[in-house]
């Protein structure tokens, strides 16, 4: 069942003048609900740019992009924000946490904004999140004082504690080492046979190989 | 040691905000004060209004011991104008008034500045000027038995009032000589008894600072101290005022910049944004605590300066204080502006790639 459909999906920065960058050139991606996905490319080719308007971040300047069956292109900024908050979970380069908030802090963010998890609900949500990742004893710990892999696992509970559809991970190991990217890489995997789809950004060609399919991007074009 | 990196990074960024800030501080400082042209008064020798060339070459001198027995054995006490302090007077409302002793040379060589004594001493009694505050107590004509400790250190003298003491009189310092208020003093013309205590005076002579160096004080011409006199500025109490306002605003304005612009806000709205919250709803929010910074600091800066401009008695009007309010209000808020902009200009996932900072 597709959940993501991008036809000829065009993104042009800054068009008409002088810089105009053309960022993605005619993308076209289908991907099916709980497939893993590694998008590959080298800096510049429009990784970022893709993971964005995937992400409801960014709007096409062309093409559709049927999110679920929706065309995301006809949404507003709120309904777009709404759609994240819901369907989304971002683990992003270099954690994206707030060094100086506790674990719990920037782990109920996404919950803020949520209409699956009342308030009352929610420091139950946080903690089964937390045990499920290994890193409930480190809930009043403030992120500054994590390792590398507590903060990526940080980043994944904030990223999974709304119960999204789709996960984006945006280099979830660049900042790793091997046996530390294999453990994330294994938590991924397992959300996978959960029934999510993960969607991975990745220089790593062996975090790639870990996931069903691989897609290469160069100069805005899948090849 | 990164937050001073950040914070390192946001002055280097923040060049406008402090040009914007110097221009204020230059407005503030000289083309306001000029522009209303008494505010500022270079070389306006209040202090030593009285000086002539007549006491060009005499020194003013800090003596290096303050008991006049032992100064009497160095220097040449004869040339001694000043004033020498022997004790306090309590009153029977136990107020204590100085008892102060007008030396020989002062009252025979200077101007009176209306305190007028006779230039022989009377032999029964001694003139005095008594302090003001005594005014309702007693009147002119009256005598008074003035005395103050016990023992070798008394001094008792039965004075007569030939005046109070409402005008300012000589107070002559190495540092900074001027006229002083002696509202709280009794000035007795007599002889110094050798028990007083004296600080510094006028050395009325032809000796010069070195000869006076030479037997351990501290003395300099009295032109010398008037051409210093010519670089300070009686608008130093507003321009002091003014640059700790200034500063105070520059603080707050860099603060909040460097909050604007790298620190957690702009990161922290970026990932709400990702994770659901709308733009329009951060810079909202954003905005308001903007004006919340600014109204602090801005009122800080306003009372601060208002509340000097109250307790000191300086040449700042409070017409310029209204007009430079109004330009660091307005230079204030662009320069908080330009950070805020940023802010509200951020893309969540690139203010996320910076995240390092944090």
């Amino acid at each position: 069942m597709e959940i993501i459909k991008l036809n000829n999906i065009h993104k042009k920065y800054n068009e008409g003048k002088q810089n105009e960058v053309h960022a993605l050139r005619g993308v076209d991606l289908v991907v099916n609900k709980g497939d893993s996905i590694a998008i590959m490319g080298v800096s510049g080719s429009g990784k970022s740019t893709l993971l964005n308007i995937i992400g409801c971040l960014d709007k096409t300047t062309e093409g559709d992009y049927l999110l679920d069956g929706a065309n995301i292109n006809l949404k507003t900024a709120t309904e777009l924000a709404e759609i994240r908050n819901a369907m989304f979970g971002f683990v992003l380069q270099s954690y994206g946490l707030i060094d100086s908030d506790k674990v719990i802090s920037n782990v109920r963010i996404p919950l803020l904004f949520s209409k699956k998890y009342k308030p009352s609900e929610q420091n139950d949500r946080i903690d089964t999140i937390l045990n499920k990742l290994k890193i409930f004893d480190l809930k009043n710990t403030k992120v500054r004082n994590l390792s590398g892999g507590q903060k990526q696992r940080v980043a994944i509970a904030r990223a999974l504690v709304n119960d999204p559809e789709i996960i984006l991970a945006d280099e979830p190991t660049s900042a790793l080492d091997s046996v530390t990217a294999n453990e994330i890489i294994e938590v991924l995997k397992d959300l996978q046979t959960k029934g999510k789809t993960i969607i991975v950004v990745t220089h790593d060609i062996n975090v790639a190989k870990k996931l069903d399919k691989i897609v290469l991007i160069q100069d805005g074009i899948i090849q | 040691m990164n937050k001073l990196k950040i914070l390192k990074r946001n002055v280097y960024s923040t060049v406008i905000l402090t040009f914007a800030m110097f221009i204020c501080l230059l407005c503030s400082l000289l083309i306001l004060p000029i522009g209303i042209n008494y505010l500022i008064s270079w070389g306006d020798d209040k202090n030593l209004e009285f000086y002539s060339e007549q006491l060009a070459e005499y020194c003013v001198i800090e003596f290096p011991s303050d008991f006049y027995k032992y100064l009497e054995t160095k220097f040449d006490m004869e040339n001694f104008a000043g004033i020498a302090y022997v004790g306090d007077y309590i009153d029977k409302f136990e107020n204590a008034y100085a008892i102060k002793i007008v030396s020989e040379k002062m009252v025979k060589e200077l101007p009176s500045l209306e305190y007028n004594f006779s230039k022989t001493k009377p032999k029964d009694y001694k003139e005095a000027f008594a302090p003001y505050a005594l005014k309702n107590e007693c009147k002119i004509g009256d005598f008074l038995k003035v005395s103050c400790y016990k023992g070798v250190y008394e001094y008792t003298q039965k004075i007569k009032i030939i005046g109070f003491t409402d005008n300012e009189y000589y107070d002559f310092s190495y540092y900074n000589t001027r006229l002083s208020n002696v509202s709280k003093s009794f000035l007795i013309y007599d002889e110094i008894p050798p028990y007083a205590k004296v600080s510094g005076g006028l050395m009325m002579s032809s000796k010069t600072p070195d000869y006076y160096a030479n037997l351990g004080a501290k003395s300099r011409t009295l032109s010398e101290q008037f051409n210093d006199s010519q670089n300070y500025s009686h608008s130093s109490d507003s321009v002091l005022s003014w640059s700790a306002s200034l500063l105070v605003m520059l603080m707050f304005a860099l603060a909040a910049n460097y909050y604007f612009s790298v620190d957690k806000m702009t990161k922290r709205s970026g990932i709400m944004a990702i994770y659901g919250a709308r733009r329009s709803e951060l810079v909202t929010i954003e905005l308001f605590k903007l004006v919340l910074i600014f109204v602090m600091a801005f009122a800080l800066s306003a009372i601060s300066v208002a509340i000097m401009i109250s307790a000191v008695d300086n040449t700042i009007t409070w017409l310029s204080y209204f007009i430079g309010l109004s330009i660091t209000f307005f230079v204030y808020v662009v320069s908080l502006s330009l950070g805020f902009i940023k802010f509200a200009r951020f893309k969540p996932l690139q203010s996320l790639s910076n995240d390092k900072v944090e």
